[in-house]
């Protein structure tokens, strides 16, 4: 190893893949850059700055770009680039929608930084299917919509700050409901960004679309940490429990003889999951909690009304 | 470089010329492995060097790129020509921890709300990411929160490259009911449905609408040439009111609006599969009242009724 270091070598060679070195770990100062020419050596009155001029140039024809602003130079483009097919730039377009709704943060810099690396890397090719991917907006998820985007951030905001909220949304009616909640998270649901709350009464979790959100306003009362969401027991038959692929947020309790199956549910907006298991007919019944028993009888109730007018 | 914009040449004072070459003999290097000669014709037939290096200079170029970080080899094929080639080099793609968990919690946060073809494509870009940052560990890590973890990929892009087409495929199922069996269906589409993937299509056996779980399926063991329709496919007509706003409403492919009003609106579906409609419209609730046909919503009154029976027997 030692042999090798001791071999002849290009001074120059060396002195502009150190430099481009600096500028692949971020944004360098001009001050140091001229020192790197320099060997620390610079006075301001020596030719230094002619010679960086010569070592820049030759990295624009080479054809990698680098801009000076505030007195720091930035690379703009990488020294080798990688191939993206146009899937690729999809998914990176995909991440990189995604990546702009995240919070402000350290979390969001480390993303975007590593956005920006690919980017960096991207040739002639990768460059313009971007641009049309940029232009065709042919990713068709509703949460990547602008106007939705500032939305989605102050909620984002409101789950950090962990204080009640009082919000104004519409239901699958239409109906405008007031609710009293401490934010929980926001999460993604089939093509809908949504707010998860943990209601003021009880600890029943409400998933709303943001978009249904009318008004939100941040009360001066921190959220409340006792709640613990309801716990959903129900039991489901036949077909379906031979079929039945579990929820993240769900475990097997029990088989039974006859081939039922019984479920714990936790966590799960109850709307959300009182609308699945009635699409599951005779082949499911909630168990316990009684009053979401109720409530499913309700709704089997109402809905035969429908029929006895 | 305004001499340069103006005159195409490019001389001493205008650029460093040992810069340039040394970065057009990495650029060469990571290409693949090159010889003195492939080298050294690069840069004479170079517009702006049109000059030769020495074998001796090449090798000071090397040792300085080595001295860089660069991994650089040397290697002799079958013609006994010495090639050098640039294995690793400091310039490449590199992920902090941190950014290799936030690439992960994003994928994690949207993959639910992506379609089938979004995530394979975006399977295979994360892989390309993992083998440039050679980190197995993370492509591991995105198989553990992927729906396609129990898929073979490339049956899926089989099966959706069939559905595009709307081939009469025959595929070997794994059903749960009645164990392995061929299924001959016209593919339609695939879909997503709670975090699993199934093939949608027009079954030939049962003569209707169905999907099945890709999971379940084997392999495809014919596409047909020629494209037949089952003979007496099942295809029947359900009108149902919805109490929502028009906006509210998301339609499937098999269904249309045929009348809006204040706030309810008529809908028609058209479907050959009754257990999937029936599940369809459950999930409304007292807001979906069936219309017609009769028969169908007698049958839909039974089963609410056996509902709420189930509820009063214990």
């Amino acid at each position: 190893m030692t042999k090798k270091l001791t071999e002849k070598y290009n001074d120059s060679c060396i002195k502009l893949f150190e430099f481009i070195k600096m500028l692949y770990e971020g944004d360098v100062e001009f001050k140091k850059v001229i020192d790197h020419f320099s060997n620390g050596k610079y006075d301001g009155t020596s030719n230094t700055h002619v010679t960086l001029n010569k070592y820049l140039n030759a990295m624009k024809i080479f054809g990698i770009k680098v801009k000076k602003i505030n007195k720091k130079y930035h690379l703009l483009s990488s020294l080798y680039k990688l191939k993206f097919n146009p899937d690729d730039i999809k998914s990176i377009n995909i991440l990189k929608e995604a990546g702009a709704v995240l919070p402000d943060g350290k979390n969001k810099t480390n993303f975007e930084s590593f956005i920006r690396s690919l980017e960096m890397r991207f040739d002639e090719s990768a460059k313009s299917l971007e641009q049309i991917a940029d232009n065709t907006q042919n990713l068709n998820l509703s949460f990547y919509h602008s106007e939705m985007s500032e939305q989605i951030k102050q909620c984002e905001k409101y789950c950090q700050d962990k204080q009640k909220l009082e919000i104004i949304y519409t239901n699958d009616k239409g109906e405008e409901i007031n609710l009293l909640c401490s934010p929980l998270e926001t999460i993604y649901k089939k093509r809908k960004i949504c707010l998860k709350v943990m209601g003021n009464n009880g600890s029943r979790v409400y998933e709303i679309p943001v978009e249904n959100i009318k008004s939100l306003k941040q009360l001066p009362v921190a959220s409340s940490t006792q709640s613990i969401p309801t716990t959903v027991v129900y039991r489901i038959k036949n077909r379906l429990a031979r079929n039945y692929k579990l929820r993240d947020w769900e475990r097997l309790d029990k088989m039974e003889s006859d081939g039922s199956n019984i479920i714990i549910n936790k966590d799960e907006d109850l709307n959300i999951l009182i609308n699945r298991l009635m699409r599951y007919g005779r082949e499911c019944e909630i168990i316990s909690p009684k009053f979401l028993k109720e409530e499913m009888i309700e709704r089997i109730n109402k809905t035969l009304e429908n029929y006895s007018r | 470089m305004k001499e340069f914009a103006k005159t195409q040449k490019v001389t001493y004072n205008l650029m460093s010329f040992t810069g340039f070459k040394s970065l057009l003999i990495f650029s060469l290097l990571i290409e693949g492995p090159k010889s003195y000669e492939d080298i050294s014709n690069y840069l004479f037939n170079h517009p702006y060097l049109r000059e030769k290096i020495s074998i001796d200079t090449l090798r000071v170029y090397i040792n300085s790129l080595k001295r860089i970080g660069c991994e650089v080899k040397r290697v002799r094929g079958e013609d006994k020509v010495s090639r050098y080639v640039i294995t690793k080099h400091p310039f490449e793609l590199k992920l902090t921890p941190e950014q290799i968990q936030m690439v992960i919690k994003v994928y994690k946060n949207i993959v639910k709300n992506m379609d089938v073809k979004e995530i394979v494509a975006m399977e295979h870009f994360l892989e390309k990411i993992g083998g440039y940052i050679q980190n197995d560990e993370f492509i591991g890590d995105i198989r553990k929160i992927s729906m396609l973890k129990d898929i073979d990929i490339k049956l899926l892009e089989d099966l959706i490259d069939c559905c595009d087409k709307k081939e009469q495929i025959i595929i070997s199922y794994n059903s749960p009911n009645s164990g392995e069996k061929d299924i001959e269906l016209t593919a339609d589409k695939i879909e997503i449905s709670n975090s699993k993937i199934y093939l949608c299509g027009t079954g030939f056996e049962y003569k209707e609408y169905g999907s099945f779980l890709v999971s379940r399926i084997n392999k495809i063991k014919e596409i047909k040439l020629n494209k037949t329709t089952p003979d007496n496919l099942k295809n029947f007509k359900i009108v149902y009111e919805l109490e929502c706003p028009v906006d509210k409403i998301q339609l499937n492919d098999n269904e249309k609006i045929i009348k809006k009003q204040k706030n309810k609106t008529i809908i028609e579906m058209n479907t050959s599969n009754d257990f999937l409609a029936r599940q369809r419209l459950l999930e409304y609730g007292p807001l979906c009242t069936i219309l017609e046909p009769e028969s169908f919503k007698n049958e839909f009154i039974t089963l609410l009724n056996d509902m709420k029976a189930g509820y009063y027997c214990d």
